[in-house]
């Protein structure tokens, strides 16, 4: 049985954090659920490490305030807030081994030497970590000492974990495995995650719910599936996954009539290309601009008839058979399931 | 090692060996004129065997001061937004001569000195408390002269941690205290015992302070060879006690040393 999350609210009212006149983080507000995993996600330098300094007490904010389980936080040292932490660059204590790493924090609460050599075992259980008990942290690889990283705050059982980019640092294949294996700790400790990425890709797959941030204001906060495929600015449209956006002058030719100040999201996956685009709704053709095959996908770059505006298309490898550049193809969508946006937003 | 390398190497090269031989100079005069004899005389001289002890415990205490003192002063500075700023001021001393320097103590400490003079005025003495003169002047003059020595070298190696140890070991439960003992403090022992070498050594050799500030009673191993040779002429003895010094300062160092290397060592890895 999984442990039903009962503490780890957290409520974030107008947050705001100035650095003279850069506004880092400017009036943020989020309520997340216990036992949530909470992706923050936005472009480099627009206030996430910031806004995660602020929840765990290294930075104070100029207005708002920060509540935890019914607690103000405001006021409260790192010490006393029950958040746990876990840094970009680890800040592993060198000094120490991995056991002491992790029993850092029980020590300091005090607890007896038995209870203190139970939890550390069953931290280092949970990271799998077994065997490496003794090893000071230069001799670990990057993947282990992330789960020591890990391990020692999540030994704490704080209600909320904070992580920042904690698999910046990794190698692609590491960094998979260690997705998956953060997101079952997840669920088995119960604790509310807040997780910092800049990879959309990362954050879509991983979080139940998304933070969208931008030069320090909070575009967007809701499930992957929400963010895409309702985003509720340009810029949350164009963060997360690709898209084509066009507004009522771009579409006149397709026959397509938009209310005015409105923009269509129309995503490259809902593109059909050649002999599949006969069923679509609307369609145009053009001429092949740019071909990538991945995988068994196909993504292209078409300048259709007419239109200054290249159109993104994503295609099955086998639809785009036969396809160069320079040759002439079809597109077409369904403006009926796409997106709509208010221009500006 | 390549040509290249070898000439880069040669100033150092040229430094080491010029000491070598002067140390193995040093060692080869004395036995051949005096010889063991002169060694055991040395050693049996009780005059000689009180200035070894004060000396190793002038030494002692001031690297101690130095270190107690010098800690909290490199750790504001670690902190300080201004850190050049009050640098400056800590090492300023080192543009003033250290003969200067000490008479600044002399001065001072006076039994018709700043300190004395301003107690009488207002009345809380009636004779002057000795000060100038005994070892606690020394003391005092040899921690203001080796202070900078300690902070810099505790202060590098404070500037050197990772700030975000301090905020892990908050986030973990720590409080500043905690934190700073348990996590700032070890990671710049290296620092601290570094500091100690370098202190305890120059201590044990210091011959201005000691001579200006202790007297002529109160000797150290550095005056008591100032003496012999410039007073007494005995170049022999002087040169005896000059291997007694610098075996006293290896024996006071050398532990030290072990403990940094072995601590180094747990820091960095293998
Ligand atoms: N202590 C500080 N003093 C001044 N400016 C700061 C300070 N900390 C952050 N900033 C500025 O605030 C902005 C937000 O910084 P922050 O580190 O929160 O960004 P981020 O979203 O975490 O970026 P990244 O993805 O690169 O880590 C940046 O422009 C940064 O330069
Ligand atoms: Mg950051």
């Amino acid at each position: 049985m999984l442990p039903t999350p009962t503490s780890g609210r957290l409520l974030l009212d107008t947050v705001s954090r100035s650095f003279g006149a850069l506004k880092a983080v400017d009036g943020v507000s989020l309520d997340i659920a216990p036992g949530e995993f909470v992706a923050f996600l936005g472009p480099s330098g627009c206030g996430k490490t910031t806004l995660l300094r602020i929840i765990a007490g290294f930075e104070r904010a100029d207005a708002g305030s920060l509540i935890l389980d019914g607690r103000p936080l405001t006021g409260l040292p790192p010490n006393k807030r029950d958040v746990g932490l876990v840094f970009q660059n680890l800040a592993l204590f060198p000094h120490l081994t991995v056991t002491e790493n992790i029993s850092f924090g029980l020590e300091l609460r005090r607890e007896s030497a038995p209870e203190i050599a139970r939890k550390v075992e069953e931290a280092i259980a949970l990271v799998a970590l077994q065997g490496l008990e003794r090893r000071r942290i230069q001799q670990l690889s990057g993947g282990q000492k992330q789960r020591v990283a890990l391990a020692r705050a999540l030994v704490l059982h704080p209600s909320v974990l904070l992580l920042d980019e904690p698999l910046s640092a990794l190698d692609l294949k590491l960094r998979r495995q260690l997705q998956q294996e953060l997101k079952t700790l997840q669920r088995r400790t119960g604790a509310t995650f807040v997780f910092v990425t800049h990879d959309q890709e990362e954050a879509l797959s991983m979080a139940d719910r998304v933070a969208v941030f931008n030069q320090g204001r909070l575009e967007q906060f809701g499930t992957p599936q929400a963010l895409y495929g309702q985003p509720a600015s340009r810029f949350v449209a164009e963060f997360v996954g690709d898209a084509n956006i066009r507004d009522a002058a771009q579409l006149a030719p397709f026959g397509i009539t938009l209310p005015p100040e409105t923009l269509l999201v129309i995503r490259p996956e809902d593109c059909a290309i050649g002999a599949a685009a006969d069923a679509a709704p609307v369609r145009r053709e053009g001429t092949v601009d740019a071909i990538d095959f991945i995988g068994p996908h196909a993504r292209l770059r078409l300048i259709l008839d007419g239109l200054a505006e290249p159109w993104l298309a994503l295609c099955s490898g086998s639809a785009a058979a036969g396809l160069e550049v320079g040759a002439r193809s079809v597109l077409g969508f369904d403006p009926a399931g796409a997106a709509t946006l208010k221009a500006g937003a | 090692m390549s040509g290249r390398r070898l000439l880069l190497f040669a100033p150092m090269g040229l430094l080491i060996a010029a000491f070598t031989l002067s140390v193995a100079g040093l060692l080869w005069s004395s036995l051949s004129h005096g010889g063991p004899a002169l060694y055991a005389e040395l050693l049996m001289d009780a005059g000689i065997q009180r200035v070894l002890w004060r000396t190793v415990w002038i030494a002692v205490v001031t690297t101690a001061i130095s270190a107690l003192l010098g800690y909290p002063l490199a750790l504001f500075l670690a902190r300080s937004p201004n850190r050049n700023l009050w640098l400056i001021l800590v090492i300023s001393p080192w543009l003033v001569s250290i003969v200067v320097r000490t008479f600044g103590w002399m001065v001072l400490l006076g039994n018709r000195g700043v300190i004395n003079n301003a107690l009488r005025n207002w009345g809380l003495l009636d004779a002057p408390i000795r000060m100038l003169f005994t070892p606690t002047a020394v003391l005092i003059g040899l921690v203001h002269v080796f202070l900078p020595f300690m902070v810099i070298a505790i202060l590098s190696s404070l500037l050197m941690q990772d700030r975000k140890l301090e905020e892990a070991g908050r986030i973990l439960g720590g409080t500043r205290w905690q934190t700073f003992t348990r996590v700032t403090l070890p990671l710049s022992m290296p620092g601290v015992i570094g500091g100690c070498s370098l202190v305890l050594l120059m201590a044990t050799g210091a011959i201005v302070t000691p001579l200006l500030l202790g007297g002529l009673r109160d000797r150290m191993l550095g005056t008591q060879i100032y003496s012999e040779i410039f007073q007494i002429y005995n170049f022999d003895r002087a040169t005896a006690m000059a291997v007694l010094l610098l075996v006293t300062a290896l024996v006071l160092v050398a532990p030290l040393r072990l403990l940094e290397a072995r601590i180094r060592h747990r820091l960095e890895g293998v």
